[in-house]
């Protein structure tokens, strides 16, 4: 039955194997389907937060999963609106991340408000001066989006495809993906940057307050950037381990070179203009309100050395490598910069939420801090765990990769180029083999 | 015909099926429905919509008396305030005070008597039905060979009387109140009086000078109101003598700071330089009958000799020893702590010894006399529980009213037969002393019974006020009176007790009958005089609307005759280095007092006020130590040890150990303290009748 | 609607007092305050806070109005103290708890002034609480709980909030619903100002809180918010609070004015949290 739904061309493990594999992931679903319980069922005081740390790892989490999944909307809107064809080989592996991350983060959004029921406020008395509002709006339409994106990644399923309205439906609706993948792409473009603007019009907290551009704070433009960078890497990184534990191709090199030059051009651009708003910042804006900003660094473990990664370590140094064609061509380089540049922003979405709350305002408040509570881990774990099942099951029964069957018939034009890591294995040459073989057989 | 479904159909019913019900009001009205439902859930209670209504009592929580506004919904009340022109509290309540209503729905509650085996908790408490209780109390008296003893924490009031006559009828009875308290200072100065047996009081409002030996005047001490109203008419110059910079000090004109351990020090050079500066008036120095043995007996203590072990300098001292001889009016008055305890008996003398030497007793602005309650006999100075043998009391009957102020259990044992005793405990929570009772017998909750208003010792006249039942009394609760008249009736002791509301109809009527003194009226804010009333039972009746009566002040009359007797120990060597422990609390939120829940906001939910098993110490201390801020560390003294939350704070004396002896720590609502837990524990009751400090060490965790 | 902003009978009351618009304020003298609690006891009880569960702390406990213990510096003979009631300082202008409300459920009473909290319409995502620099808004983390005797005891004029929502100080809106209330059964436009005022002010023994109109130039409140030792904590973040302080004291005053947060790193000023 299982075998009924493999898509034709390709090698995947068996059932037994697969089964064994999503085990300890679904052990984790589970813990974090209770933790979640908890938190709803008996109140948000499973967690560790109070009233000085109203926001905690949940938030700084689905900024986190926001900024990473934002491969989807950048890559949508490269490939349908710029027609960079290119990313067609990672398009649905984006959606899918996309999706994970954008349900990963409502989901997780829905347990730390105190009041899920009400959530659906926003939407009749919305508050329009509100950052939230903007994002709630953009949030909810944009995960509608990567829904209906999804949908024909499952339909492609070749169970699925043997009903002929689904064929019909799926044809239909790629045909409007471009109108899609543009509304996402606005829709996405509004609150990655409205994420940002939460902070950056915080007022009462100058650690995080920032000059407006616009109508919005610079932290919006900043977290756009910042998003468009991260994203590509992310997918980078996702597919590598992907053909890491697959044990094959999935996307060709001059893929990977093309979404880090991406990643690294966004990143450039996001380093330039950070730097120019701490300058501002730091200058300007901090002492206006009567806060020295070196003075936000002072405090214990939080010193200057997180501006230093943010700007330099995990931004300008990651975006020349990326920049560079030469630098590029080494896996370890290209990798580790993918690398650097998902921990940089995890750093400045971490400062964002965490930092920004520790710092005190009142003269006499004081430097606090925070550790998450059991509940707090285990939902943000149960969100890794759903991600994982629900690409693991997509992968499996769909072709998530375009050129995984072409790298797999060994039939590409880089053949000569296998990776060291592919040529070494001798199970996937195996792998390779034996689907030559059934598709042979199945012809 | 015959039609097949095929898959299409299913398609088509379940698009469409989907479309109507999103057309349809239903899942909208579920999306409401369920907005609706946070709204009004069980979770949250209703509230009640029932007539609101004013009425006006007494709190009766501590003895100082204050005068209340309830503001009630279906007659429970619901808000509690001050009354604006009560002539001594004029309007102020402690927080204790404003959440007094909830405090007979406590959740710890006790309704029920019960009975105790083994160690001191909660643990191994067992029901019992009143009767038994009663019956086994009766058995022990009968075959008592110890002493009884009744602890009353507020004297003064009718049943203080009752159990006055009670304790005459048993063989060897002993009437015992709180060893701390405001009328510590008083009590001394009668016994130099040669024991007389009069009422006093202070009369701060016409005093020019008030100097306080590290009384909490600002924080709860005597009547808070009247303190508050006092510093802030600024009519009078405040010194405060305390180790640390305590709400009072900060608060006080000046705060004069000492070497916690060494007030009898700068109290004795004090007296020195009055002494030998001739600042002592030839008048005073006649009444005074040891006069010489006195002087020679201070005469070591010059404020020079003292200022090293005080840390205050000679210039400081005499100029306080001259400010008071040439205060037209002035009060010295001594510690007592509501948690830290009086100091010893020895100190107390000399502190009160210098009211009579600048001769400010018996005069307007200083001790004053009161007259005596209408129709009652006067006392002598309470009987100290240094006075009382160590190990003699069998059989303890302890009151349900409260002080304000802690009893370390230490003490309480010092004085109980070690085997085969009987402690009863009217109560109606678990708190310190029950604890460790045989026999907890319900008491009526705050509001629940008839109350008096008690009297307080600071005042300067004589008062009486009641605390009508607002709240449904729970069933099995036991009024004192009612306890003590069983007792009597199976004791067949020959005394016609009567009931709470005969005692205090009683009082209502002697006052009508000495036409003596004015009613102050909550609800009108005027005043009456006692002889407009026609009749008992008019009088009576305003009183228990809310009112006050107040006496006529007192006739003063100059001293005649005083004995200093003052024998000191040998003091410079008690002194040792080290650091020291210093209990303190804050009136009525020790472990002997019941509380609100909703006091955790300052114990528990914010940092204002600190629970039991928290210490503070000075940075400095805590730098040499190693301990930061809420760390854990280890206190421990000859008593045992403990582990204590740190609290920096730099008001507190650098060789300090401030720890408070307020609730149980994340538990203000918790009232009961398993014996071991408590600080006064580690506490030493030294044998003069103090626990104000113990040397200490404290070790990080 | 399943929200209720205000009610019915209010919204009446407003329509036919046609108020003229008032801006309540207070003025807290430092120098008197000696931090007893009364008004933090009193602002729970009236406002119908519940006490803490057990595992409340001063970090996620609901105290509308806090008090905090300021030192000076850290020597024993030179440091002074001042006590620091803390609550929500009715921000005037850019009011940042409102702007950044997603559904509306933080409201400005433009007739009072007064900062409002809807607790029915709130979502108790908590964006308000970051936003507020004055730590003065407060979670429901637990069901409010009362004993069955409690429960019957509180103030008919405030509803309890639920669990999961923000809620804080707002001057005593029950007090001000009751002032109308009793002003308009009497045909007054204008409530009597002593018919208006919060608990905590009620209840102060030391009398070290003045509430009143701003806007009323003959107000007590207006004249001592002028006065030369008269500052507002945090006003260089320009919202304008309408809680002023009073202390004659100048290290109290340049305390409220302490740029930045270094001051805290040698703990020369130390105050409350500790870390359940």
């Amino acid at each position: 039955m299982d075998k009924l739904f493999i898509p034709r061309g390709v090698q995947r493990t068996s059932l037994p194997k697969f089964l064994l594999w999503l085990l300890p992931w679904t052990g984790l679903f589970a813990v974090g389907i209770y933790a979640i319980y908890l938190c709803l069922a008996e109140g948000l005081f499973h967690t560790n937060m109070d009233n000085r740390f109203a926001f905690g790892i949940w938030i700084f989490m689905d900024l986190t999963v926001i900024a990473l999944g934002a491969g989807a909307f950048f890559t949508g809107f490269l490939l349908y609106i710029l027609r960079k064809k290119e990313l067609s080989a990672v398009i649905n592996s984006a959606v899918v991340i996309g999706l994970i991350c954008y349900s990963g983060a409502v989901l997780v959004l829905m347990v730390d408000v105190g009041q899920p029921l009400r959530a659906w406020f926003t939407f009749w008395h919305p508050n329009t001066h509100s950052m939230l509002t903007e994002v709630t709006f953009c949030l909810t339409c944009y995960l509608v989006v990567l829904l209906i994106e999804y949908i024909p990644i499952v339909l492609k399923n070749r169970k699925l495809r043997q009903i002929p309205k689904f064929l019909v439906f799926e044809f239909e609706l790629h045909k409007l993906m471009p109108v899609f993948a543009a509304v996402g792409a606005f829709l996405s473009f509004f609150h990655q940057g409205s994420l940002g603007g939460l902070f950056g019009v915080l007022r009462g907290r100058p650690f995080a307050f920032r000059e407006e551009l616009g109508i919005w704070p610079s932290t919006f433009f900043l977290f756009v950037f910042s998003a468009a960078a991260a994203g590509p890497s992310f997918i980078m990184l996702t597919t590598l381990l992907v053909e890491k534990l697959t044990r094959k191709r999935l996307v060709r090199s001059s893929i990977y070179q093309f979404l880090g030059k991406l990643s690294g051009s966004m990143l450039i651009g996001y380093v330039l203009l950070k730097s120019i708003d701490t300058l501002i910042w730091i200058n300007s804006t901090s002492p206006g309100n009567g806060f020295p900003a070196f003075e936000f660094y002072e405090t214990q473990s939080f010193g200057t050395w997180i501006l230093f990664s943010e700007i330099v370590l995990f931004g300008l140094f990651p975006a020349l490598i990326l920049l560079s064609s030469r630098l590029r061509m080494n896996r370890v380089l290209l990798f580790g910069s993918a690398f650097l540049v998902c921990c940089g922003i995890m750093l400045n979405r971490f400062v964002m939420t965490i930092q920004t709350l520790a710092l005190p305002t009142l003269p006499f408040d004081e430097f606090l801090t925070y550790a998450p509570s059991w509940e707090e881990v285990a939902a943000f774990l149960f969100v890794v765990a759903y991600g994982v099942i629900l690409y693991s099951l997509t992968y499996r029964y769909t072709t998530i990769f375009p050129q995984e069957r072409e790298l797999a018939l060994g039939r590409n034009e880089e053949h000569g180029e296998l990776s060291a890591a592919q040529s070494t294995d001798d199970g996937s040459r195996q792998n390779s083999f034996s689907a030559k073989t059934v598709n042979r057989t199945i012809s | 015909m015959k039609q097949s479904i095929t898959r299409r159909d299913i398609l088509k019913l379940t698009g469409s099926g989907i479309l109507g019900v999103m057309l349809s009001p239903l899942p909208w009205k579920l999306l409401d429905d369920s907005a609706i439902w946070t709204q009004n859930w069980e979770r949250t209670p209703k509230l009640s919509h029932g007539p609101v209504t004013t009425l006006f009592s007494n709190c009766t929580l501590c003895n100082a008396g204050c005068g209340l506004q309830l503001k009630c919904v279906e007659g429970r009340p619901y808000y509690v305030s001050g009354v604006r022109l009560h002539p001594f509290t004029h309007g102020s309540l402690c927080a204790r005070g404003i959440s007094s209503h909830h405090m007979a729905h406590h959740p710890l509650r006790i309704i029920h008597p019960h009975t105790f085996s083994g160690n001191a908790g909660s643990s191994r408490m067992t029901a019992v039905s009143y009767q038994d209780a009663v019956s086994a109390v009766v058995q022990k008296i009968r075959s008592a060979k110890g002493r009884i003893a009744i602890l009353d924490h507020q004297p003064g009031r009718a049943i203080s009387e009752v159990y006055r006559s009670f304790l005459q009828e048993t063989k060897n009875g002993i009437y015992l109140t709180s060893p701390s308290g405001e009328n510590r200072t008083l009590d001394a100065v009668k016994e130099m009086l040669n024991n007389c047996k009069a009422e006093l009081g202070y009369d701060f409002e016409n005093a020019k000078l008030v100097v306080s030996f590290g009384a909490p005047l600002y924080d709860g001490w005597g009547i808070p109101g009247r303190m508050t109203a006092l510093k802030n008419g600024q009519s009078c110059k405040f010194i405060q003598i305390d180790g640390d910079r305590s709400r009072t000090a900060m608060q006080s004109n000046q705060w004069i700071s000492i070497t916690p351990g060494t007030e009898k020090l700068l109290a004795l050079s004090v007296v020195f330089v009055l002494l030998n500066d001739n600042l002592v008036s030839q008048s005073v120095r006649r009444t005074i009958n040891d006069y010489s043995s006195f002087k020679t007996a201070v005469a070591q203590y010059s404020p020079e000799a003292t200022s090293t072990a005080t840390g205050i300098s000679a210039k400081v001292v005499r100029a306080l020893a001259r400010e008071l001889a040439s205060a037209e009016s002035a009060i010295i008055l001594s510690g007592a702590d509501p948690g830290g305890g009086p100091f010893d008996l020895e100190t107390e003398k000399i502190i009160a010894s210098l009211n009579l030497l600048i001769g400010n007793v018996g005069k307007s602005g200083g001790i004053v006399v009161k007259n005596n309650f209408p129709g009652q006999e006067l006392h002598t100075a309470q009987i100290q529980w240094t006075s009382v043998p160590d190990h003699s009391i069998e059989v303890l009957i302890v009151d349900s009213s409260d002080s304000g102020y802690a009893l370390p259990w230490n003490l309480i044992e010092q004085k109980l037969v070690e085997k085969n005793r009987c402690i009863v405990t009217l109560s109606p929570i678990l708190n310190e002393i029950s604890a460790h009772a045989d026999y907890l017998i319900p008491a009526p909750g705050n509001f629940e019974s008839l109350m008096e208003g008690p009297a307080p010792a600071s005042n300067t006249t004589a008062v009486f006020s009641l605390s009508a039942p607002v709240l449904t009394r729970q069933e099995n609760c036991v009024e004192p009176i009612e306890l003590i008249k069983e007792l009597s009736a199976k004791l067949s002791f020959a005394l016609v007790i009567p009931t709470q509301e005969g005692s205090l109809r009683q009082r209502a009527e002697t006052i009508h009958f000495a036409k003596r003194g004015s009613l102050f009226i909550y609800a009108d804010q005027q005043t009456k005089s006692v002889s407009d009333y026609s009749t008992p039972d008019d009088l009576y009746n305003e009183l228990l609307k809310g009112a006050l009566w107040m006496d006529e002040p007192g006739k003063q009359i100059p001293v005649r005759s005083m004995t200093l007797s003052i024998n000191l120990s040998p003091f410079f060597a008690e002194q040792q280095g080290g650091l020291k422990l210093i209990a303190y609390g804050w009136r009525g939120t020790t472990s002997s007092s019941q509380m609100s829940p909703i006091m955790s906001k300052l114990f528990q939910e914010s940092d204002l006020r600190s629970s039991n098993g928290s210490v503070s110490i000075h940075p400095e201390t805590a730098a040499t130590l190693g301990l930061k801020k809420h760390e854990y560390a280890t206190l421990s003294t000859k008593n045992g040890m403990m582990t204590v939350k740190i609290t920096i704070d730099p008001t507190v004396h650098p060789n300090v150990i401030k720890a408070s002896v307020g609730p149980l720590p994340n538990g203000a609502e918790t009232p009961l303290n398993p014996a071991g837990d408590n600080i006064l524990n580690l506490c030493e009751v030294k044998s003069t009748g103090t626990w104000r400090i113990t040397d200490a060490q404290l070790l990080k965790v | 609607m399943a929200h209720h902003g205000r009610t019915t009978s209010e919204s009446i009351i407003m329509e036919t007092m046609n108020e003229k618009k008032h801006k309540y304020g207070m003025v807290i003298d430092l120098d008197k305050c000696n931090g007893c609690g009364a008004c933090t006891v009193a602002c729970a009880v009236e406002n119908n806070v519940p006490p803490a569960v057990e595992k409340m702390n001063s970090r996620n406990g609901i105290t509308w109005l806090r008090v905090s213990n300021v030192n000076q510096n850290e020597s024993f003979t030179e440091n002074d103290t001042v006590f620091v009631p803390m609550f929500c300082q009715q921000c005037e202008k850019e009011t940042p708890c409102l702007t950044v409300c997603p559904q509306n459920a933080v409201d400005i009473d433009p007739n009072t002034g007064i900062v409002g909290q809807i607790p029915q319409r709130c979502l108790g995502c908590r964006y308000c609480m970051t936003a507020c620099p004055y730590h003065a808004r407060y979670f429901n983390y637990w069901d409010p709980q009362w004993s069955d005797g409690m429960k019957q005891q509180l103030n008919p004029d405030v509803s309890p909030r639920m669990r999961g929502v923000v809620e804080k100080c707002n001057f005593c809106h029950g007090r001000l619903h009751a002032a109308k209330e009793k002003a308009a059964s009497m045909g007054n436009r204008e409530i009597d100002p002593k018919e208006y005022v919060p608990a905590c002010v009620e209840s102060c023994p030391n009398s070290a809180i003045t509430f009143g109109d701003l806007n009323d130039q003959t107000s007590v409140v207006a004249q001592l918010s002028k006065q030369g030792n008269a500052f507002r904590f945090l006003s260089r973040l320009g919202t304008e609070p309408k809680v002023y302080y009073h202390s004659t004291r100048e290290w109290v005053r340049a305390m409220a004015e302490q740029k930045g947060p270094h001051s805290l790193r040698d703990s020369q000023f130390s105050a409350e949290a500790i870390h359940g």
